[in-house]
């Protein structure tokens, strides 16, 4: 159970360099990328660790929201208070059929089945957002989540030129991409 | 019968807690998707305990706590949350809330609650 921490350290070494690199002090209310890297850490734990998917490896990247297709499975959750954004998780479809094993019961039918497997996503994005609130700098404690939701059309061209600062989290089973929009 | 009222705007945590309770012998009277509709529908289900979602649309769980409460005093509720929203957590239960039990909700979790409000069905 120590190897996803020891890839999230690994990934936390590495994504301070890149902010040391860059001149960014986490201490001066940049937090972007810390936050986002607590969040990744809180997902990266949860999947292993409690859903039993074995994460190899966690990556980050940049790009423009104008270039954002939203797949099948993911969701959206915003943070307020001392720190204002919205969260994206996307998911891919091998790693919610691993996810829905665990996560949804059985003895539903087959149109129930598939309204929970389209759950998965929001309860995975609320529970692992949860999980890394516990972990944000004192600066920007006091913040709330909303309840998740997917990102329209207005959302979109409000924020097209934005840049998504993303990390991915690569598993087993597939790959989960969290990204930040500052808005 | 021991009745109980589900308020979750998740279709996957209703269903996992209507599973289980039901199972463990309880009567689900009522689902309800965010906390105007338990506000509207909690009169006419009058369970004997109902769980309620903090983070939803329209009013949050902590508000249609009060508000259900001001009509209903003796109101047991027992909040559903996520790690990290322990100050949320103490204003519910300084709201009336009778405890809370975190996420992922699981079977063992909603009888640990069951256990606790319906000791009878275990004796």
């Amino acid at each position: 159970m120590l190897h996803v921490r020891n890839i999230i350290r690994r990934f936390c070494y590495h994504i301070t360099t890149v902010l040391l690199t860059e001149g960014v002090n986490v201490m001066s209310g940049n937090f972007d990328k810390e936050v986002l890297v607590l969040i990744a850490k809180g997902v990266g734990i949860f999947i292993q660790e409690d859903m039993g998917v074995e994460v190899v490896e966690v990556s980050d990247t940049t790009f423009y929201i104008s270039r954002y297709q939203p797949p099948r499975f993911y969701t959206a959750i915003g943070i307020k208070g001392d720190f204002n954004s919205v969260i994206v998780f996307n998911f891919e479809t091998s790693l919610i059929k691993k996810l829905s094993a665990v996560l949804v019961p059985e003895g539903f039918s087959r149109e129930e089945t598939l309204e929970m497997i389209a759950d998965v996503p929001a309860e995975v994005a609320n529970i692992t957002l949860g999980l890394a609130l516990q972990d944000f700098p004192e600066a920007i404690d006091d913040v709330s989540i909303t309840p998740p939701f997917k990102l329209d059309d207005a959302l979109i061209k409000e924020i097209k030129d934005s840049k998504l600062l993303s990390i991915k989290i690569r598993t087993v089973a597939g790959d989960i991409l969290c990204s930040m929009i500052k808005r | 019968m021991h009745n109980v009222m589900i308020v979750d705007d998740s279709v996957l945590i209703r269903r996992v807690l209507s599973k289980a309770l039901v199972e463990l012998g309880c009567n689900v009277v009522g689902e309800a998707k965010d906390g105007q509709e338990a506000v509207d529908l909690y009169p006419s289900c009058n369970p004997d305990l109902v769980t309620i979602d903090i983070t939803m649309p329209k009013i949050t769980g902590i508000e249609a706590l009060k508000e259900i409460k001001k009509s209903h005093p003796n109101i047991k509720a027992i909040m559903m949350t996520s790690h990290g929203e322990e100050k949320i957590v103490k204003e519910a239960l300084a709201a009336g809330a009778k405890g809370y039990t975190l996420k992922p909700i699981t079977p063992k979790k909603v009888k640990v609650v069951v256990e606790k409000f319906f000791p009878d069905l275990f004796e």
